[in-house]
């Protein structure tokens, strides 16, 4: 089931990317897949901070695979939860 | 998960034939830090090591690199960034940031601060939470010229002469500042001291800098520093380093203003930031309004570009005074 999150994330990129929502792969590397680069990933962590109030710390995502929508929504939903 | 492990630490200047190559490989082809030894090693080496944090991968091959440069010799000195790159192709979308983050971790310093930083790049310092300002670009139009062929309608004001004891001297030996307190005002940030400017200025092995100082009741007030521009069969001045403050704006001003005149340069310019704008105006300068569509005062050289072109600086919050100047960083290396 696909949570507000993920609904969120696959938004976000079917217009940054200019493709359909049915096109937009939430178990993709946004990186590999070209949704995001090197500069947009932080775009996207702003984005997250300003709309779900929670800080992205890369320190503590270390190790962690943060780059699909599906294991992102999985964090935000997770961080959620401590608030 | 990402696919490599990459290994990120302090260049060594064995590494500078490397870092070179990835400077034309990647940065840009030809680039004169990748074939220009002399340069890049006056602008990056440290002893036995480079200033510059870089990123291997399992072949040893340089795939990131994050300059960054002192501004003073203190135990805990003030620092810039410089060339900040990572090759797209190595797939680790996080690499640009965790050099800055070895960076932050292994280089002590008490004050980061760099202009130049490009348009692109302002999520990643609104993610680190690291200031982000514009630069102001104020100018002097030479008033005896009908024709500009590097700017586009300056202003051309008249301003009145001024009766002054300060002595503005050209500077042709280091040792002649070697007495001013560059850091006698704890106030302003970065901090530079004598030995920035001598490797900086004096040592350069491209450029040749005009090293100025303003003396008032036989102290030293002011330095600052100037280099000729050329492009279109024309010329400008422009003040790439200020030391001091303000009270004598209005004399420098005026020296200038009689310099570009003698020597026929279009402008002199003062790109800077954290400086009082009422100041400098009432001294003379003018403000370059980048939205105004008329005027056209360029700040790219190499290659000459005939456009208003804004420069962005990067810095820690302080509640200092932060200043920043055209030659800050690596804003004024050559680019060809």
């Amino acid at each position: 089931m696909q949570n507000v999150y993920t609904n969120f994330f696959k938004a976000w990129v079917s217009e940054n990317c200019a493709i359909s929502l049915n096109e937009v792969d939430i178990d993709a590397d946004m990186f590999e897949s070209g949704y995001i680069d090197s500069i947009g990933i932080f775009t996207l962590f702003i984005l997250i901070e300003e709309e779900f109030q929670i800080e992205m710390s890369l320190e503590e995502l270390e190790g962690i695979d943060i780059l699909t929508i599906k294991n992102l929504s999985k964090v935000i939903e997770y961080e959620k939860t401590k608030t | 998960m990402r696919k490599q492990k990459l290994k990120i630490s302090i260049a060594k200047l064995e590494d500078t034939k490397g870092i070179m190559k990835f400077m034309n490989d990647v940065w840009k082809k030809d680039h004169i830090l990748s074939r220009n030894k002399e340069l890049f090693l006056h602008e990056f080496q440290n002893k036995e090591n480079l200033n510059m944090i870089i990123a291997k991968d399992s072949t040893n091959t340089i795939v990131g690199i994050f300059g960054f440069m002192y501004y003073n010799s203190c135990d805990i000195p003030d620092v810039a960034g410089s060339l900040w790159k990572i090759d797209e192709k190595v797939n680790e979308p996080l690499l640009g940031f965790k050099l800055r983050e070895y960076f932050k971790k292994n280089i002590q310093h008490n004050f980061f601060a760099a202009p130049g930083a490009n348009l692109t790049t302002k999520p990643i310092y609104k993610y680190l939470k690291i200031n982000w300002n514009q630069m102001e670009h104020y100018y002097f139009a030479n008033s005896n010229l009908k024709k500009f062929l590097i700017a586009k309608n300056p202003l051309v004001k008249q301003i009145p002469t001024l009766k002054s004891n300060a002595i503005i001297k050209h500077l042709d030996d280091i040792n002649e500042i070697k007495d001013f307190n560059f850091l006698e005002n704890k106030k302003i940030v970065p901090r530079k001291d004598l030995k920035y400017v001598k490797n900086k200025f004096f040592n350069h092995p491209i450029h040749k800098y005009d090293i100025y100082t303003l003396t008032s009741n036989s102290l030293i007030k002011n330095i600052f520093i100037c280099r000729t521009l050329f492009a279109s069969a024309s010329s400008v001045y422009r003040i790439v380093d200020f030391y001091g403050d303000l009270e004598y704006m209005h004399e420098i001003v005026q020296f200038l203003k009689l310099y570009i005149m003698e020597h026929n340069h279009e402008y002199f310019d003062f790109v800077s930031f954290g400086l009082n704008e009422e100041l400098l105006l009432q001294a003379g300068l003018n403000k370059l309004d980048f939205d105004d569509g008329e005027t056209i005062i360029p700040n790219l050289f190499e290659p000459f570009v005939q456009k208003n072109s804004p420069i962005y600086c990067v810095s820690d919050k302080t509640d200092l005074e932060f200043r920043q100047f055209k030659a800050d960083g690596d804003q004024d290396r050559p680019n060809l």
